[in-house]
């Protein structure tokens, strides 16, 4: 009886597993990997009926009547009361009074979207599942930053761009077209800033607390109370302080770009307001970017 | 006929073998707070109640006139009416809807309202204390029985006390109409729709639990109006959060 021959030698690499099926779907480079976490973002937030259309449509309503108001400047009837020395000027007072609406409504956002999102991951166990893939903590923390700033820009910036557009189209002369162009840049930089800091700042507050529920009552302590308290103090004392109070930069930013004058406002300096709104949405970042990287270590290899 | 204990399960009756509705609201509350005691909620609720005394000692530190510091404080205390039991009754009501665990509760032989009403028996009193807490605190800061009368004092504390409760119970009937957006929607209400209609001089601020306080407190028109209408509110919240939960299936 002779000796059975060798086994042949085997292929390297081939899998012995029925079951395998080798991952035949679009593979994408690791630098579009935030695209991905933002367009879920994006779909989540527009999934249901209640979290982020209801107050688009807000914010829609509130460029409708905003456009009214300025429309009704142009009327005859206005313009001669005005003529008549009536304090009756909204044609160019009617875009920065609206952005105070604009952020009632982003707040809505950042109370059905913004500050339940990284503490649903963490609740749900989702980091197990992201950061065991190919997703690094810089591509999830971009990704929500993103996703978060575009909702927060169908609030801050298309009705601000359509009022600032529809302002341009009321003008009596092509000259003064031209110069109300100039409204398009000062839009451009409110609602910028606004958007930047109203996206970072529940996110951050979202990312301290395992807890959907808890983030969302530290987000509306933070906004409602805390720099509500500080504000108060600030106009007591010094009034930059009060810039902390994110609406209330907002619209100090606005008025001074759009030389609003309202008297009985005690609002803090444009610079106090621009820095305030940047240091917080800076602040905001690095508290997301740190602990996400922290819940991605802890993350991998647990258990969901 | 059935009553809100659930269907085929009259009112005031008892399950077959099981609790009654008293006895099971009492276990329910006692569970409710053993919970509120182990979490971060209650921690957060009371640093926020106290967060007004830093603008009371400022303004006591530039020597503002007492009554008017008195009065700031009440406002700022209020202004936290809508989160402190927003935070404490909101998850506790939602989640047992949202997460379905209200199933195994529905399977014991327990009324239905006892959930609703435990939970508030629980919770509601603790978010009473955090806010009283808070404007007490304020007023000891302001200068205490020197500076403002320790009668105001209690019938401001009284009316915040009452103003929690309240809130507390339409945080309830905001958890079981939408339970996924519990806390958002009853923050919401409380601070855009509650606190604007109880500043506003118009018949329709006699629902506004914002309006009742300060009446209560003595810095509204009429203090009997004030009461009744935090009464008020609060039946009809907790009469529509256990009419509510009595038709989930």
């Amino acid at each position: 009886m002779s000796a059975a021959p060798p086994p042949a030698p085997r292929a390297p690499g081939v899998i012995h597993d029925l079951g395998y099926a080798r991952y035949a779907g679009e593979r994408r480079p690791p630098s579009t990997l935030w695209r991905v976490i933002m367009r879920q973002h994006l779909a989540h937030a527009w999934k249901t009926r209640w979290r982020v259309k209801p107050w688009i449509l807000v914010a829609a309503l509130i460029t409708v009547v905003a456009g009214g108001f300025m429309y009704l400047q142009t009327h005859e009837t206005i313009r001669a009361l005005e003529q008549m020395g009536a304090p009756v000027r909204m044609l160019d007072g009617a875009l920065p009074l609206a952005y105070d609406f604009y952020l009632k409504a982003a707040f809505m956002v950042t109370m059905t979207v913004g500050a339940a999102t990284i503490a649903r991951d963490q609740e749900s166990g989702a980091f197990t599942f992201y950061f065991a893939r190919p997703v690094r903590p810089l591509d999830y923390v971009v990704g929500k930053l993103a996703g978060q700033a575009v909702l927060m820009a169908a609030v801050f910036a298309a009705g601000p761009l359509a009022l600032a557009a529809f302002r341009v189209g009321l003008s009596a002369s092509s000259g003064e077209a031209l110069d109300q162009l100039g409204l398009v840049p000062r839009v451009l930089v409110v609602s910028g800033l606004a958007t930047v800091a109203y996206a970072a700042m529940p996110l951050a507050v979202s990312a301290l607390s395992p807890r959907r529920t808890v983030a969302l009552g530290m987000w509306a302590a933070y906004y409602i109370v805390g720099v509500s308290a500080v504000a108060t103090i600030g106009a007591l004392t010094w009034a930059p302080l009060a810039a902390i109070d994110p609406a209330t930069a907002v619209n100090a930013v606005a008025f001074e770009l759009f030389d609003v004058q309202i008297t009985r406002a005690v609002l803090p300096p444009a610079w106090a307001a621009i820095a305030s709104l940047l240091l917080q949405a800076a602040a905001a970042v690095a508290i997301v970017a740190h602990r996400v990287a922290r819940l991605a270590e802890g993350s991998v290899g647990g258990s969901s | 006929m059935s009553g809100p204990g659930g269907p085929g399960l009259p009112v005031g009756a008892r399950g077959p073998g099981g609790l009654s509705g008293l006895a099971a609201t009492r276990a329910l509350a006692a569970l409710a707070l053993v919970r509120a005691a182990r979490g971060k909620a209650l921690w957060i609720a009371l640093a926020l109640a106290l967060l007004p005394v830093i603008v009371v000692s400022v303004r006591v530190g530039l020597d503002h006139d007492r009554a008017d510091v008195w009065r700031a404080a009440f406002e700022l205390s209020l202004l936290t009416l809508p989160i402190v039991p927003a935070i404490l009754i909101g998850p506790s009501l939602a989640d047992e809807l949202e997460d379905r665990t209200s199933a195994y509760l529905w399977s014991r032989a327990l009324p239905r309202w006892s959930i609703v009403v435990g939970k508030l028996v629980g919770l509601a009193p603790v978010a009473a204390v955090c806010l009283t807490v808070g404007l007490a605190t304020s007023w000891l800061v302001a200068g205490g029985p020197g500076a403002v009368a320790v009668a105001d004092a209690w019938r401001g504390l009284g009316a915040l006390a009452a103003a929690g409760v309240a809130a507390s119970a339409v945080v309830a009937a905001i958890a079981t109409l939408v339970p996924r957006h519990a806390v958002a929607t009853a923050v919401v209400w409380l601070l855009f729709v509650d606190a604007p209609v109880g500043a506003l001089p118009i018949a329709l601020q006699h629902g506004s639990i914002g309006f009742g306080a300060r009446a209560v407190a003595g810095f509204g028109p009429d203090a009997v109006t004030g009461a009744l209408t935090l009464v008020a509110v609060t039946a009809l919240a907790v009469a529509l959060a256990v009419r509510r939960i009595a038709r989930m299936e």
